[in-house]
């Protein structure tokens, strides 16, 4: 029996009402919810259903079987590509002997003459004679030169100076021996 | 007192019970609670799976259409090389680092630059090595090595390594050693094994020519003319009448 006048909320009957009313909001934001989350599950099925990977899968595979059908030419081009760039590596690396050897022709004195000429790896061992001793070592000063402008040689050495002579024991030439290390 | 249960028997009874509790606090409270478990349920065993899948298929979508403008690319570049002109060059390149180890080839080549630059040539030999291991089989760049004597002076010897620096087989000159009038050169001749397992996947882009190859291509097609029509700098009328000596 209740024990109160009910002509007014009371204390009780105010905090019940409110609670029930916040119990009332809950349960709707959790039927949103659910409501949500199932919208949402059928969005994202939606988006896989209607996604356009089949098709690229199709038009990928019809674009191999028309490429299998040059695999012959493929082969062939990428061959000559790969054998031409073996064929650059080569002759970019390859010594250059009749270039060092053209170079020396070309700037020796003219009145010296090569007699020995021998290289291997990066080592060049010239014989050189000449009548002039002048000439001899103008040829010295030149590779010295180039070694200096760092163009083909690194280091050049004399190893040898002699001198021929003749029987009646005048001097006829001058032969050197130089070693040049190429770079 | 233990308050008893509520047993159910039948609809009625259901149905009973819910009209019953259906407007207290408790029951309210129930369902919220069983809405929030039904909401987490359905997010972690439907949505996740299905947007997992979603985004996979977004991301086989991009690589398959990156897939597609590639093979796109090679259908074009393809469609652009004109078959004879490759098999052309692709002879040209052979004919410069065959792969077989070309006698032939080599010996031409040498008698080729002996015969330009008026050297004369001894004997010579090859240095042949093994032959048919799996290693020799194997080894993507090799060289056969070949000693040869020679006779003439410097000058003549610059035009023989001159000439057959641009002589094809490509050649590289790993010794010379010239004194008075002789000399001994040793040459190696350069070839390549095919690779006979060689997979080329048409996904990858297909090589065209690049600035270099061309450049490569229009040199090596310059000696093999100049060497059709070699000038010798000895006739055999030199020979005949022993001014070639």
């Amino acid at each position: 029996m209740n024990n109160e006048i009910n002509l007014l909320y009371s204390k009780k009957q105010l905090r019940l009402s409110q609670l029930v009313t916040k119990v009332r909001i809950m349960r709707f934001i959790s039927l949103g919810l659910l409501f949500f989350i199932c919208g949402l599950s059928i969005v994202f099925f939606l988006f896989v259903i209607a996604s356009p990977l089949s098709s690229l899968k199709a038009q990928e595979k019809a674009l191999l079987q028309d490429l299998s059908g040059s695999r012959d030419k493929i082969f062939k081009q990428t061959l000559l590509v790969t054998r031409l760039n073996d064929i650059d590596t080569i002759t970019n690396k390859r010594s250059q002997f009749d270039g060092v050897l053209k170079t020396l022709t070309d700037t020796l004195p003219s009145g010296v003459r090569i007699d020995d000429f021998a290289a291997e790896k990066k080592v060049v061992e010239l014989g050189l004679s000449s009548q002039s001793l002048d000439d001899i070592e103008t040829s010295f000063s030149t590779l010295k030169a180039m070694v200096k402008s760092k163009n083909t040689f690194s280091q050049v050495f004399m190893s040898s100076l002699s001198s021929n002579e003749d029987n009646d024991g005048n001097t006829t030439s001058f032969s050197t021996k130089l070693i040049i290390l190429l770079l | 007192m233990i308050p008893r249960l509520p047993t159910i028997h039948s609809l009625e009874d259901f149905r009973f019970l819910y009209f019953k509790y259906k407007d207290t606090i408790g029951f309210t409270i129930g369902i919220i609670l069983l809405l929030i478990t039904i909401t987490i349920i359905v997010f972690i065993k439907v949505v996740m799976p299905t947007a997992g899948n979603w985004f996979s298929i977004q991301h086989e979508v991009d690589d398959t259409k990156n897939r597609i403008a590639l093979l796109t690319s090679n259908q074009n570049k393809l469609a652009s090389i004109d078959e004879v002109v490759v098999t052309r060059q692709f002879v040209t390149a052979t004919e410069a680092l065959p792969y077989e180890k070309n006698y032939a080839g080599f010996v031409s080549a040498i008698d080729n630059a002996t015969l330009i630059s008026g050297m004369r040539r001894d004997d010579y030999s090859f240095v042949v090595g093994n032959l048919s291991t799996k290693s020799a089989q194997l080894s993507p760049n090799t060289a056969i090595p070949v000693k040869i004597a020679l006779k003439g002076d410097i000058d003549k010897l610059l035009i023989f390594l001159q000439t057959l620096q641009k002589t094809v087989p490509l050649s590289e000159i790993v010794l010379v050693s010239a004194h008075n009038s002789s000399a001994n050169v040793e040459i190696n001749f350069f070839y390549k094994h095919k690779s006979e397992n060689l997979q080329i996947p048409y996904t990858d882009p297909i090589r065209i020519l690049t600035t270099k190859n061309d450049a490569v291509l229009k040199t090596l097609d310059g000696w093999l003319e100049q060497s059709s029509g070699v000038s010798p700098a000895i006739t055999p009328d030199d020979i005949a009448s022993g001014s070639a000596l």
